[in-house]
């Protein structure tokens, strides 16, 4: 019985481990029908751009992380939203060029990766009220963040993923 | 093992060649010049203007650059920021203001230049007329700092515009945020940041376009009284009796990127073309050149002259407009 408990130990073990390493390798894929809700919330200054970005995920702290990714995201595939007496901002980067460099943007979207250092968040500590609804299948969590819009896409355009403004000139 | 290495870096080799070889023969494309212009409301609004009679009697203005930046910090401050911007971008602004003050120095420097002898240098009417400030995409500017109650606001205006074809390839414009405290400095440096993205995104939708479908042109053929023929006069060509006009036109069909044009004008004796799609590059002694309308233009008359003997003259408006006059050099 007590070597039959042990085996049985060591194969949930061993499944839970395979489990967790594929997850750290799950691979970033852009999904289209993503839902994030957008405000923009001023003209950002020089270069920057500042918004409130709201995620829905199983808890805080995963919808928390999932916004910071998605605020790049938007950025970068989505464009921002006209507000008020603030202008839409286009995207970086068109789906044809997304996906003629889907393992560029993998490497660059992967967990605490590249992204975050065109990201800071503006909100203080974990966000509450109505910036943090329980709603079902988890939590609705909305952070204001300053993207740094002008290094994202220098940076983009020195990997040769966009063109800049001024190419074959 | 080692035969794997050696191919390997044949192959290394082969890639860097081709790729030393991409690099020579598909050279740079003649950069646009852009320059910010105060629009003519914005002048008149603001009463930058000088007045006259012209020989009709009539009260005629003309805006006054100078005088406007003379007196307008506002205006010098959006054009400051909209060059940072641009600067930024691999664009640096051609500067109205600085290109004024050159063509007057220049123009004093010209008048007192002689040589050791006594002789002034010789300037045709036409080169007199060339020389005006003026570049490849003008960005025509209005604002205008608006108070409603203790709020002040902006509502700014910038278009794009192709200097030749008058095409507009971008724009921006709308209402800043109200406020009570904010310097118009500030409000004018908050507009600019607000619309520049998405113009340049526009902009860069049009560089887009120019480097797959060839530049945008406008050329203008006419003749010297002294010319033998018109356009509509019959020649033998390619064994077929057709007008001047219609060899022209096989010509523009044939050389033009995807043999775009439109004809604008067909008359006796003046043929206009617009939306004339000319190449970015041509081959020169084996190698790949930055091209012109004005390159363009030059190898339609090079035609001309060697099938029907037409001496011709070109006058180069820009990088995207020229004229060939036929009939006389």
């Amino acid at each position: 019985m007590k070597t039959l408990l042990a085996w049985v130990t060591t194969l949930i073990l061993f499944l839970g481990l395979t489990q967790s390493v594929d997850a750290r390798k799950e691979k970033y894929r852009y999904k289209e029908a993503r839902n994030y809700e957008v405000v923009m919330l001023g003209v950002g200054s020089d270069g920057t751009k500042v918004f409130k970005i709201f995620a829905t995920d199983k808890n805080v702290e995963r919808a928390i992380a999932l916004a910071k990714m998605a605020a790049i995201e938007v950025t970068l595939f989505r464009g921002l939203p006209a507000r008020g007496s603030v202008a839409a901002t286009p995207r970086l980067v068109d789906n044809a060029t997304r996906e003629a460099n889907l393992e560029y943007f993998e490497e660059f979207f992967e967990s605490g990766g590249r992204y975050l250092q065109y990201l800071n968040v503006t909100t203080d500590g974990i966000p509450s009220g109505q910036d943090r609804l329980k709603v079902k299948g988890g939590y609705k969590v909305g952070i204001s963040v300053q993207v740094l819009y002008d290094n994202l896409r220098k940076d983009l355009e020195a990997d040769g993923i966009i063109k800049s403004l001024n190419y074959g000139f | 093992m080692v035969s794997n290495r050696k191919t390997m870096k044949k192959i290394i080799f082969a890639i860097v060649g081709l790729l030393a070889v991409c690099t020579t023969a598909f050279g740079q494309a003649k950069k646009p010049t852009i320059m910010v212009v105060p629009s003519p409301i914005y002048m008149e609004r603001n009463q930058y203007t000088t007045t006259y009679q012209d020989q009709f009697g009539k009260q005629q203005s003309t805006p006054d650059y100078e005088m406007a930046f003379r007196k307008d910090e506002n205006l010098r401050l959006v054009i400051s920021e909209l060059g940072k911007i641009m600067a930024d971008r691999g664009f640096p602004l051609k500067d109205l203001e600085q290109t004024l003050r050159g063509m007057s120095s220049d123009n004093a420097q010209r008048t007192m230049l002689t040589s050791r002898n006594g002789a002034s240098v010789v300037e045709s009417p036409m080169d007199e007329l060339k020389r005006v400030a003026k570049a490849d995409i003008i960005m025509d500017l209005d604002f205008t700092i608006k108070k409603q109650g203790p709020n002040k606001y902006i509502t700014f205006n910038l278009r794009g515009m192709d200097a030749y074809t008058d095409k507009l390839i971008t724009s921006a414009s709308g209402s800043g945020e109200p406020s009570t405290s904010a310097s118009a400095a500030l409000l004018l440096e908050e507009a600019v940041l607000n619309y520049m993205d998405g113009f340049n995104a526009d902009l860069q939708n049009h560089f887009n376009d120019m480097f797959a479908n060839g530049r945008e042109a406008k050329i203008t053929l006419l003749m010297f009284d002294t010319c033998p023929m018109s356009f509509e006069d019959e020649v033998e060509f390619m064994n077929e009796t057709v007008t001047l006009m219609d060899v022209i036109d096989y010509w523009m069909s044939e050389h033009c990127v995807q043999g775009r044009f439109s004809t604008l004008t067909a008359g006796e004796y003046e043929l206009v073309y617009e939306q004339v799609r000319t190449p970015l590059f041509r081959t020169v002694l084996g190698k790949e050149r930055a091209s012109d309308t004005r390159a363009f233009v030059n190898e339609l008359g090079k035609f001309l002259s060697e099938k029907f003997s037409l001496p011709y003259k070109i006058n180069t408006i820009g990088l995207g407009e020229a004229w060939l006059v036929l009939g006389d050099q």
